[in-house]
C-alpha cells in the first residue's frame, strides 16, 4: 500500500499524503477516546429523548409492558392544558428570576471574593455553604423557617417591628411560588459566584494596570474591562440557569408540591404528578417533550439575541 | 506502542458497552433477589443471606413503605425466620414517598418484588387491570376470618381479593383533655356542639384544630369524614362510580361548605396550607397545647408517644367524629388499609403466601406487631396493652359501614385532584360549588356516567 519511492513522483504530493493520513488518525484517536463517553451519554441521554417522543404516541399508564398507539393524542392534549400552561408561566417567573438575581448576585459575589479585602477567605466558604447543603435539607430548613407560628422569618419580622409584613409564606398563593423562587436563588447563586469567579481570574491584571495608568476609575473598569471580558462565562451562566430553572423540580416539590390549588406548579412537578402520582406515563412523556422544545426554542432564541447583540 | 494503546482503548470501549447493556436491561426472571434489588439505602437482609447458605433456597423479595423501629425489627425477624422453611426472604423498607414513585417503576420495567405492600382503592385498582397482581381469593379462604371483616371489603375488587389487609389505620379525632378540663368543655358529640367547643378555644386563644396542610392528605382526611357523615355509603360509592352526579351532590357541596365557614371562623391555624403535619408543624400546635384538637389517620398516637411523651400520658385522648343532624353516615367510619400483595410474576406463590399468613395472623407476630410496633392491626384475637388503643380498635370495630379515605378510593388522578380542591378550600381559595363543579367535570370526562 505504500507508494513507491521509485516512481518520479514530486516531494510535495508524498507531504501532504503523509499529512492526511496523520491528520486521519489523530481524528480517529480522539474520536476512540471519546467514544467511552459518546456511548453513555448516547445511551442515557440522545437514546432517552427519543424513547420519550416514542412514549408520548403511546397510551400506556407505566405499570406494565401494555401499550397501544395512539398517535398524537397526548400532545394535543397537553397543548390544549390550561394547567400546563400556568406551569410553564411560573417556569418563566423561574427563569426571569434566576437569570437576573442569581447572575448578578453571582457576579457581585465574585467580585467580592476575588478582591483583596480581609477575611475573603472565610467570605468564599460562607457564600458557597448554601451550595453544599442537600436540596431537600435546604428545602426543609427553610419550611421551618417560614412556618407561620414557629418560624423565625417572622418572628424577625415582628422583632424589627415589621409586623405587618408578617406572612403565611408558602401558603397563599401570591406569596407560595415567590417564596420558593428566593430560596432556589438563595441556594444557587453560589454556583454562578464560582464560575463567575473563575471567568474574572481569567482577565490579565496587565488591561487593569494599564487602564490604571489611563486614568480609569474603579467604576469605568468594571463597565470598560471586567463585564465585557467575562460576558462569556456571563452567557454560559445564562443558558445553563435557562434550562435549569426550565427543568427545575426538587424545591417546589419539597416546600409546596405545585400548591396552593396549582399556584406554584412547574412542568417537571406537573410531569411528576402526572406520571407518577397518576400513573399516566405516556403523557406524562408528552409533558417531557413540550419541556424539551420549549427549552431548545428558547435557547436557541438566547443565542440568536446575544449574538445578534455581539455582532452590532 | 500504537497497537497496543489502540487495543487498549477497544478494550476499553467494549468494556463500556457490556456495562450499559447489562444495566439498561431488566434483570432475569428469578435471579436471586440480592442480585435484582435495586440499590437502596433502607434495604436489609438478613444476616444469613450470603451467596452460598441460600443455594437450593427459594427466593422472595418483601417491600415495605415506612416502618417504625419496632416493626422494622419484626419485619426482619420473619424473613430470617423462614429460612427454617427453605426461603430466603429479602424485605427492604423505603420511605412512603419514594416506594410510591419506585414500585411503578419497577412494574412497569419487570423488576417487580415478590410481594409488596398497598393501600387499596384506585391505586391498587390500575395494578390489577394491568395484570400485575395475582388473585389471591381461593388461597385465603382457610384463615381469612381470622381478619377484621370489613378491611376485606377495601382488598375486594370486583368480588376477587387481590391484598391482605394486616393493619388498619382509621380516622381519629384527637383532643387534649386537659385542655378541655380546664375550659370545662365535654366532649362534643354532635357538629353543632363541635361548633360550641371550637368557639370556646377561639375564646380562650387556642386554635381549634391543629392542621398542617401543606401534604394536602390531612385537611382531606377531615373533609372526607364530614362526607361520609353527611352522604354515608351512598355518596362514597357514587363518588367512586361516578353515578348521580356525586360531586354535586349535597354531601360533597355542603361538606365543602362547613369547611370554608369553620376556615372564616378561625377553626384552623393561620396559613394551615403552609404548614407541613410531615415536619412536625401542626404536632408541634398540638402538643404545644396552641390546638385544642387534631383529626388525622389512627398512626398519630403512636407518633406522639415518641415525639412527646408527656402529653400522651397526660393530655392525648380519642373521640368519635361528631355526628351531623340529618346525616345518613353517622355510623360510618373513613378507615385505610395496609395490605400485601403478590405480583402476578412472582415465582414462588406458596412461600409468599405462607409469609402474608403468618405476618397477618400469626398470633405471637401480630401480638408483637399491635404492642411492640404500635399499629392497629387486623388481626381479630388481637388484645393491647394499652386502654387508648384498645377503644381505637373498639371504636373502628364498632362501626357499621367502614370506607377508604376518599383520595384513595378514587382513580389516582381524579383523588390527586380531590387533594388539590381541599387544599383550596382549607385556603378559602375556591367556593363549595367550584370544588365540586371541577371534581364532578373532571370524573366526567374520564368515566363519563351511565
Amino acid at each position: 500500500m505504500a507508494p513507491s519511492a521509485a516512481k518520479a513522483v514530486p516531494v510535495n504530493p508524498e507531504a501532504l499524503r503523509r499529512k492526511r493520513r496523520a491528520k486521519l488518525s489523530k481524528t480517529g484517536h480522539l474520536l476512540l477516546f471519546l467514544m467511552p463517553a459518546l456511548l453513555v451519554y448516547g445511551l442515557y441521554n440522545v437514546y432517552g429523548v427519543i424513547r420519550t417522543f416514542y412514549f408520548s404516541t403511546m397510551r400506556w399508564t407505566g405499570l406494565s409492558e401494555q401499550m397501544e398507539f395512539i398517535g398524537l393524542e397526548n400532545h394535543i392534549r397537553a397543548v390544549q392544558d390550561p394547567k400546563l400552561w400556568l406551569a410553564l408561566s411560573n417556569n418563566l417567573k423561574l427563569v426571569v428570576a434566576s437569570v437576573v438575581v442569581q447572575i448578578s448576585l453571582g457576579l457581585v459575589l465574585a467580585l467580592i471574593i476575588s478582591s483583596t479585602i480581609r477575611g475573603v477567605k472565610a467570605l468564599r466558604t460562607i457564600y458557597y455553604m448554601p451550595m453544599l447543603l442537600s436540596t431537600v435539607a435546604t428545602g426543609i430548613l427553610w419550611m421551618q423557617m417560614l412556618d407561620p407560628y414557629y418560624g423565625m422569618i417572622n418572628k424577625l419580622l415582628d422583632a424589627v417591628g415589621l409586623g405587618s409584613l408578617k406572612h403565611a409564606w408558602l401558603a397563599l398563593p401570591e406569596t407560595a411560588l415567590g417564596t420558593v423562587i428566593f430560596v432556589i436563588c438563595w441556594q444557587y447563586t453560589p454556583q454562578y459566584m464560582i464560575l463567575l469567579r473563575a471567568g474574572l481570574s481569567n482577565i490579565s491584571e496587565d488591561v487593569y494596570e494599564a487602564a490604571t495608568i489611563d486614568g480609569a476609575g474603579k467604576l469605568q473598569q468594571f463597565w470598560s474591562i471586567t463585564l465585557p471580558l467575562v460576558m462569556p462565562t456571563i452567557k454560559t451562566s445564562a443558558v445553563l440557569s435557562l434550562v435549569g430553572s426550565l427543568k427545575y423540580f426538587d424545591l417546589i416539590y419539597i416546600m409546596t408540591g405545585g400548591g396552593p390549588n396549582g399556584a406554584s406548579e412547574l412542568m417537571a412537578t406537573y410531569l411528576y404528578k402526572k406520571g407518577f402520582a397518576e400513573a399516566n406515563m405516556a403523557y406524562a412523556s408528552a409533558i417531557a417533550v413540550f419541556m424539551f422544545v420549549i427549552s431548545l426554542v428558547m435557547v436557541i432564541l438566547f443565542f440568536a439575541v446575544t449574538r445578534k447583540k455581539g455582532e452590532e | 506502542m500504537k497497537r497496543t494503546l489502540f487495543a487498549l482503548m477497544m478494550v476499553l470501549v467494549l468494556l463500556t458497552a457490556t456495562a450499559c447493556a447489562g444495566s439498561s436491561s431488566s434483570a432475569p426472571e428469578g435471579s436471586a433477589p440480592a442480585e435484582s434489588a435495586p440499590a437502596d439505602s433502607e434495604a436489609a437482609a438478613p444476616e444469613s443471606a450470603d451467596a452460598a447458605s441460600t443455594e437450593g433456597m427459594k427466593n422472595l423479595e418483601v417491600w415495605y413503605a415506612n416502618l417504625d423501629a419496632n416493626t422494622e425489627k419484626i419485619v426482619m425477624d420473619l424473613a430470617a425466620s423462614m429460612a427454617g422453611d427453605g426461603v430466603n426472604c429479602v424485605a427492604q423498607v423505603i420511605p412512603t414517598e419514594s416506594f410510591r414513585t419506585k414500585i411503578k417503576v419497577v412494574m412497569g420495567s419487570g423488576g417487580a418484588p415478590d410481594v409488596f405492600v398497598g393501600w387499596g382503592g384506585g391505586a391498587t385498582e390500575q395494578f390489577i387491570m394491568e395484570g400485575q397482581l395475582y388473585d389471591l381469593t381461593d388461597d385465603v379462604q382457610e384463615w381469612k376470618d381470622q381478619i377484621y371483616a370489613a378491611s376485606w371489603d377495601e382488598a375486594t375488587f370486583d368480588g376477587r381479593i387481590y391484598m391482605v389487609p394486616y393493619n388498619v389505620h382509621g380516622s381519629m379525632f384527637y383532643y387534649n383533655k386537659t385542655i378541655f378540663d380546664r375550659l370545662g368543655l365535654a366532649v362534643p358529640n354532635t357538629y353543632d356542639e363541635l361548633k360550641v367547643v371550637a368557639q370556646t378555644l377561639i375564646d380562650n386563644d387556642i386554635i381549634p384544630f391543629a392542621l398542617g396542610n401543606s401534604p394536602k392528605w390531612p385537611g382531606a382526611i377531615y373533609h372526607s369524614d364530614l362526607v361520609l357523615r353527611i352522604g354515608g355509603k351512598e355518596a362514597a360509592l357514587n363518588a367512586l362510580n361516578n353515578e348521580g352526579d356525586a360531586f354535586m351532590d349535597e354531601a360533597f357541596l355542603k361538606a365543602n361548605q362547613m369547611v370554608l365557614d369553620e376556615v372564616a371562623a378561625g377553626w384552623y391555624p393561620e396559613g394551615c396550607n403552609g404548614i407541613n403535619y410531615e415536619t412536625g408543624g401542626s404536632r408541634s400546635l398540638f402538643y404545644d397545647g396552641l390546638a385544642g384538637m387534631m383529626v388525622v389517620n389512627g398512626n398519630f398516637a403512636p407518633n406522639a408517644k415518641v415525639e412527646a411523651p408527656e402529653f400522651y400520658e397526660n393530655d392525648l385522648a380519642i373521640m368519635p367524629f361528631p355526628t351531623v343532624e340529618g346525616g345518613k353516615g353517622n355510623d360510618a367510619i373513613i378507615c385505610g388499609i395496609e395490605a400485601l400483595s403478590i405480583t402476578s410474576k412472582c415465582e414462588n406463590k406458596d412461600a409468599a403466601l405462607e409469609y402474608i399468613r403468618r405476618f397477618a395472623t400469626d398470633p405471637e407476630i401480630v401480638d408483637r406487631r399491635a404492642n411492640e410496633g404500635g399499629v392497629m392491626v387486623t388481626y381479630t384475637g388481637v388484645k393491647y396493652e394499652e386502654q387508648m388503643r384498645q377503644d381505637m380498635w373498639d371504636y373502628l370495630t364498632g362501626a357499621t359501614y367502614v370506607n377508604n379515605y376518599i383520595a384513595d378510593m378514587l382513580p389516582a388522578d381524579l383523588g390527586n385532584l380531590y387533594w388539590d380542591l381541599t387544599q383550596a378550600l382549607f385556603g378559602g381559595l375556591i367556593t363549595a360549588e367550584d370544588c365540586s363543579r371541577q371534581l364532578q367535570d373532571f370524573a366526567d370526562q374520564s368515566t363519563p356516567q351511565a
